[in-house]
């Protein structure tokens, strides 16, 4: 993968794409559209499958289960930046995972070039208001 | 600093088109499937980066090496003509750097260190190549 995938909206958007986890974090049930990545794991905590992620997710799911709101937020992890929304149940919480774009690592002009796409794609996240759905945006390399 | 070229090392031998004729004991595993197809064809995005390398050594007939950078890893990459002839040349290969792209953190601190490594090498690689022709222009007077 070389570019930036096209960014789905919500009416394109994978709605099978999601996890759901207990309080502890634990995967309960996971979509069809994450059952190879994740489908074997069920009953394991999440981290344990994203080494280093727990900082980077679990600020944001932690807000969700204390505020009983939806919170979204766009995130970089292994590669990837991926926009992330957690949706908190009565027990449990669900996690959509968008992804946006993979880091095109080929040569170091490609790397840069994705370096520059990714930040400017994490800095307009950052100053969108929570909750917004995520935009159309064309093909361009991250 | 230098790379010793072993026995160990991974290699492969391309003719004058660039077709993979040989695969060395340690590249087997990742290329042995590739023997009788063009380099190229496996790795069409490297050929700016690698072939006019591969092209200086057929026209010169002196070996060279060359750190680059290439999908996520610095690797070192010494070609020699090949004792064969006819526009044969083998590469050896080493990696040196493998880009941890897991966080933003490690992402940034692995792309300075691998900058930093293409830039030692460059300057390794250069102070080579002068010595040689210093050793060169010595030798003819």
């Amino acid at each position: 993968m070389s570019t930036l995938q096209p960014e789905l909206d919500r009416s394109e958007a994978d709605t099978t794409a999601f996890v759901v986890l207990d309080a502890d974090d634990r995967i309960l049930r996971v979509g069809p559209g994450l059952h190879d990545r994740f489908g074997a794991f069920v009953g394991q905590v999440l981290w344990g499958r994203l080494p280093g992620a727990e900082p980077l997710y679990g600020p944001h799911f932690d807000e969700a289960r204390e505020t009983g709101r939806t919170v979204e937020f766009t995130v970089y992890y292994a590669a990837e930046v991926k926009r992330i929304r957690a949706t908190p149940g009565a027990e449990d919480l669900t996690v959509h995972i968008w992804p946006i774009g993979v880091l095109d690592v080929r040569t170091l002009a490609t790397l840069a070039e994705s370096l520059q796409t990714m930040e400017l794609e994490l800095s307009n996240r950052a100053s969108e208001p929570p909750g917004r759905p995520a935009p159309a945006s064309p093909r361009a390399p991250l | 600093m230098a790379v010793t070229v072993e026995q160990t090392l991974p290699s492969l031998t391309l003719d004058a088109d660039d077709t993979i004729v040989d695969v060395g004991l340690a590249a087997r595993a990742v290329f042995g499937a590739s023997l009788g197809e063009s380099v190229w064809e496996r790795f069409p995005d490297a050929k700016p980066l690698y072939g006019p390398h591969y092209e200086r050594v057929r026209r010169t007939g002196e070996p060279t090496e060359f750190v680059q950078f290439f999908r996520g890893q610095v690797g070192w990459v010494r070609v020699v003509p090949d004792d064969g002839g006819r526009g044969r040349i083998t590469l050896s290969w080493r990696i040196l750097h493998v880009l941890d792209t897991l966080t933003v953190e490690s992402l940034l601190r692995s792309i300075a260190e691998a900058i930093e490594l293409l830039g030692r090498w460059d300057v390794q690689l250069s102070r080579q190549r002068t010595r040689e022709l210093l050793r060169v222009i010595e030798g003819g007077t």
